[in-house]
């Protein structure tokens, strides 16, 4: 009888927990759905009358240009530092040469700075490449940064797929490149799902760089935008959650769909071996 | 040697040099914009660049000497210490008790892990947004209970300015004095409470990550550990403190060098929902190294505060790369 | 000090059923070897009597103690795992004393104990080091050491030595016996290892899928099986079983395997007169077939021809690989016999260690006298 005690107890902390980890999405979601007579800040929990999608509505006309911004600027950066991550990761655990393990401590290191230490030089050096204030400067900035990251979870990757398989190739006369092309860029497909997964996730929240390089609001990314919203005092707080949640949307299905290969990347950043 | 001796050492060397081909795009790009651009933030955090014309004059260390003598950043350095004790710990015991309450074969585990981790998919701006909604003074929060029938509360979270802290004149306050540590009795060293607030939204957003990586670890234990100690006499309790534990300090250092590292750079959680507070209360680093450069203009003294960032960040994770990196090479 | 009582213990995981109403007494003291191929379900019963598994259906008995709502931690009992679960983070020292600080036992008393086993064991100088630091042999020392210091009522073994090498396993056998024989107190052995068994075992309960077979001493086992499995189980190389039909009276019954005839003398005959035209089972044991040239003594002989495949040399005997009809049959024999491979040869089989099981029930029809 007492073992019932402590399960009951146990599910009832979780449940609790559960609904303050929710409490947050049940707000965004209740406030949004609300018509703009039924919003005030002390009926905050309650549920909307109906379905009414008018500070959607509102919230998507103000963001609608940054969110295609950001979709602009997240494709092509994750498509190319999941690339890169890869390449690096391949040389890194099937080239080995002398120094390979300093040069990725050195790389590594790239990936736990304040990216505050780089921004002034980040931004005279866009400035001198012409794309500064553009989504190609931004591009560039999350590529060069996110090649720390994509590496490792590569290397990762890569370690578990046996150096026989190389070994057998080189002995086939295969050149380097030709053995990523034919043997090992096939077998990433779910190397590339989880790195691609966890950079469009960091990239589309990223707001530090996206603030910094870009400044004309047409073409900031969704997260400025949404911060911009979210400092105004003329905007509604109604319309400011509903626009919230849409600019967390893309992200958010990406998780709930794909959530195995979010954990996976998250596991691999955080544990190294 | 002869004819295929000296071709072999040509494609030994070839391919290495290919191998190294490969990986030099990324090296230059994190040489140049990681290595080369800490070295020229250092350069301007040691020159007089105050105003849009870049200005290089050397000053040695007086901007440095001007950062610590500022009242702000001295806060800030106060709220960063507060906010790093405060979320990592938080993050690690409510991580550690969902992860350790998950590994019991519960119904709908999949499920409880999805919620506890979907704030992690969100940016920091989105959970600033919410958060600042949820406990504003006059709603969210503080009017939930009035919900449950209980009268609600009237707290001011992150507008509160107490800055709570050891009186001099306390017994506490008494007791440090007596062993040397008088100076802690302060308002410097002081807990400002609106931090709370950031804590709290900032541990809802990471305790999820925690949590799984110490689930991870928890399965990594035999079963047959536990079993073992089962069959000892160490009670569920007794086997948590001695065995789980003990054997999950490698997940607990990782967790609080990733947090760790965090919290010492937080900026968009902070601009998004509280901004730097009253008084100061939730100001950080990061916030006022923003404002001194781009709305003040005044380069050096902000790449000055990103330097002490940068220094801090590498205290905490240098040590752990190394440790980390030698442990693989020895396994 | 105790004695174990299984009464109609059954565990079921979903559909399949681990362990399937095990009725089984274990004597105060005794050396009991749990023993069957893998999934026979022999772990299971242990883990359900240390606790670490609930029941589906039974009671179980530690000493007069029914224990079924009894958790690990209160049933008094030791257990020695198969791959020695030693706590990693802990020094040899805490691992061992680990049990007795659990229950709050007084530092010295536990300091006593230990540093007794670890004497006992020969692992004094091991104290200080870590799991990782020992070898294998250690390892398990150690995991002994953990037990002793308990002084359980009760110590069970989960295949103690399948991750030691060929020569620490026979050497470790040996002392676990005189282990048993120094402590006094009831062994509760598990492995599929039925050389272990043999060696160890006061009695052996020999199961396979969740159901006892058989339960008796080495010799019942070895020279009385219930029926076919223990028969095959017990014996290394396994017994022979060649198909065939008893024909015949009460006076004269021949065993008619086709190529194979074997004429059995009166005791048996009467033996099995019940059975007349039933489809059996023969069995022989490799070591009841010998060389004409080279009979022991004792041996009452009925011959038999057979064509060698191949012979294998081990050095105190020969194994000869023979066909008889359609059926391969092995033989153990002196080492100097003539029989050569592709030729044909004529053995000697020993007629009083003749078994005999019914085709269908796979059940011991009239069993054989136990030497003495």
């Amino acid at each position: 009888m007492t073992i019932r005690w402590s399960r009951i107890a146990i599910y009832a902390v979780l449940i609790l927990f559960a609904l303050i980890y929710l409490m947050p999405i049940y707000v965004l979601l209740v406030t949004g759905l609300k018509s703009f007579g039924e919003v005030r800040l002390d009926q905050m929990w309650d549920l909307p009358s109906g379905l009414h999608f008018d500070s959607f509505r509102e919230a998507y006309s103000s963001l609608d240009s940054n969110l295609a911004n950001s979709f602009k600027m997240v494709i092509p950066a994750t498509i190319f530092s999941c690339l890169l991550g890869s390449i690096n990761g391949y040389v890194l655990t099937k080239w080995r040469f002398p120094g390979s393990d300093v040069l990725f401590f050195l790389l590594l290191y790239g990936m736990f700075i304040p990216y505050q230490s780089v921004l002034i030089p980040l931004v005279k050096t866009l400035q001198m490449l012409h794309v500064y204030g553009s989504l190609w400067g931004l591009v560039v900035t999350h590529v060069v940064y996110g090649i720390p990251i994509t590496t490792l979870i590569f290397r990762n990757y890569y370690a578990n797929i046996p150096t026989e398989l190389v070994e057998a190739a080189k002995i086939d006369g295969a050149s380097i490149f030709g053995i990523y092309r034919r043997i090992v860029f096939p077998l990433s497909l779910p190397g590339f799902v989880v790195v691609a997964i966890w950079q469009f996730t960091s990239i589309w929240n990223d707001f530090l760089f996206a603030v910094t390089v870009t400044s004309n609001p047409a073409i900031q990314p969704a997260t400025v935008a949404l911060n911009n919203m979210a400092g105004s005092f003329i905007v509604e707080w109604n319309v400011q959650m509903a626009g919230a949640l849409i600019a967390a949307l893309p992200t958010l299905i990406v998780y709930i769909i794909l959530g195995r290969f979010f954990v996976r990347g998250l596991m691999a950043g955080a544990l190294r071996g | 040697m002869g004819n295929t001796g000296r071709r072999l050492l040509r494609n030994v060397t070839s391919e290495q040099a290919a191998a190294v081909l490969l990986i030099i795009p990324s090296l230059v790009a994190v040489g140049v914009f990681v290595y080369g651009f800490i070295g020229w933030s250092a350069v301007v955090s040691v020159s007089e660049w105050d105003t849009l014309r870049p200005d290089y004059t050397f000053v040695g260390l007086d901007n440095f000497r001007d950062l610590f003598h500022n009242f702000r950043f001295q806060i800030d350095i106060r709220n960063t210490v507060v906010f790093t004790v405060l979320f990592v710990g938080s993050c690690l015991v409510i991580g550690f008790v969902l992860a350790s309450l998950l590994d019991r074969h519960i119904v709908g585990e999949g499920l409880f892990r999805s919620i506890y981790l979907f704030p992690m998919a969100v940016s920091f701006i989105v959970t600033g947004v919410v958060w600042r909604w949820l406990l504003a003074p006059r709603a969210g929060v503080n009017i939930l209970p009035s919900k449950l029938g209980a009268p609600s509360l009237g707290y001011g979270w992150y507008t509160d300015p107490t800055v709570t802290y050891i009186h001099a004149d306390s017994r506490l306050g008494e007791a440090f004095h007596a062993i040397g540590l008088g100076f802690l009795a302060d308002p410097n060293f002081g807990l400002p409470l609106a931090m709370i607030s950031v804590v709290i939204a900032a541990t809802w957003q990471m305790s999820g990550f925690v949590m799984v990586m110490y689930l991870a670890g928890l399965r990594a234990i035999p079963e047959e550990l536990r079993d073992a100690a089962r069959v000892d006499g160490a009670s569920e309790l007794q086997i948590l403190r001695n065995i789980s534990l003990p054997l999950l300090r490698p997940v607990t250092l990782s967790a609080i060098i990733i947090l760790g590292h965090q919290s010492l750079k937080i900026f968009d959680l902070v601009i998004s929902m509280t901004r730097r507070g009253p008084g100061f209360a939730t100001d950080v680093p990061a916030l006022f190294m923003f404002e001194t450069t781009f709305q003040g203009n005044h380069f050096s003294h902000g790449a000055g505060i990103s330097i002490v960032m940068l220094v801090a960040v590498s205290v905490l994770v240098i040590p752990y790369l190394f440790w980390s990196l030698r442990r693989e090479a020895r396994l | 000090m105790a004695r174990v009582v299984y009464e109609h213990v059954t565990k079921r995981y979903g559909e399949v059923t681990a362990v399937n109403d095990l009725t089984l007494d274990i004597e105060d003291k005794e050396f009991l070897v749990l023993v069957g191929p893998s999934g026979c379900g022999k772990s299971t019963a242990i883990r359900l009597l240390a606790g670490l598994e609930p029941l589906t259906a039974g009671k179980i008995y530690i000493g007069d103690r029914l224990v079924n709502d009894i958790p690990a931690r209160d049933r008094d009992v030791a257990m020695v795992f198969q791959s020695y679960a030693l706590y990693p983070h802990m020094s040899v020292y805490d691992n061992m004393a680990f049990g007795l600080k659990m229950r709050g036992t007084p530092k010295d008393e536990t300091r006593r104990r230990v540093l007794e086993a670890a004497d006992a064991l020969e692992i004094q100088s091991l104290l200080k080091r870590k799991p990782a630091q020992l070898s294998g042999g250690q390892r398990q020392r150690v995991a002994l050491g953990r037990a002793i210091v308990r002084e359980p009522l009760v110590f069970l073994f989960d295949e103690p030595l399948s991750n030691l090498d060929a020569k620490l396993r026979v050497q470790t056998r040996a002392e676990l016996s005189k282990l048993h024989q120094r402590l006094q107190t009831t062994f509760i052995y598990v492995t599929h290892d039925q050389v272990e068994a043999m060696t160890m075992a006061s009695r052996i309960a020999v199961l396979k899928d969740g159901l006892l077979h058989q339960v008796g001493t080495p010799e019942d086992l070895y020279f009385r099986p219930d029926n076919v499995f223990v028969a095959s189980f017990i014996g290394s190389p396994s017994m022979n079983f060649i198909p065939g039909t008893l024909k015949g009276t009460a006076e004269e019954m021949t065993l008619d395997a086709g190529a194979l005839q074997i004429t059995l003398p009166a005791e048996r005959s009467r033996q099995l007169v019940p059975h007349v035209d039933a489809q059996v089972m023969i069995g022989i044991r490799p070591e009841d077939m010998h060389d004409p040239d080279f009979l022991p003594a004792r041996v009452r002989g009925y011959p038999i021809r057979a064509r060698v495949d191949i012979t294998e040399m081990m050095g105190n005997e020969k194994f000869l690989h023979l066909i008889i009809g359609a059926q391969a049959l092995l033989a153990r024999v002196d080492p100097r016999t003539k029989a050569r491979a592709g030729r044909e040869v004529e053995l000697t089989v020993d007629i009083d260690r003749l078994h005999v099981f019914d085709a269908t029930t796979e059940a011991a029809l009239a069993k054989i006298e136990i030497p003495e």
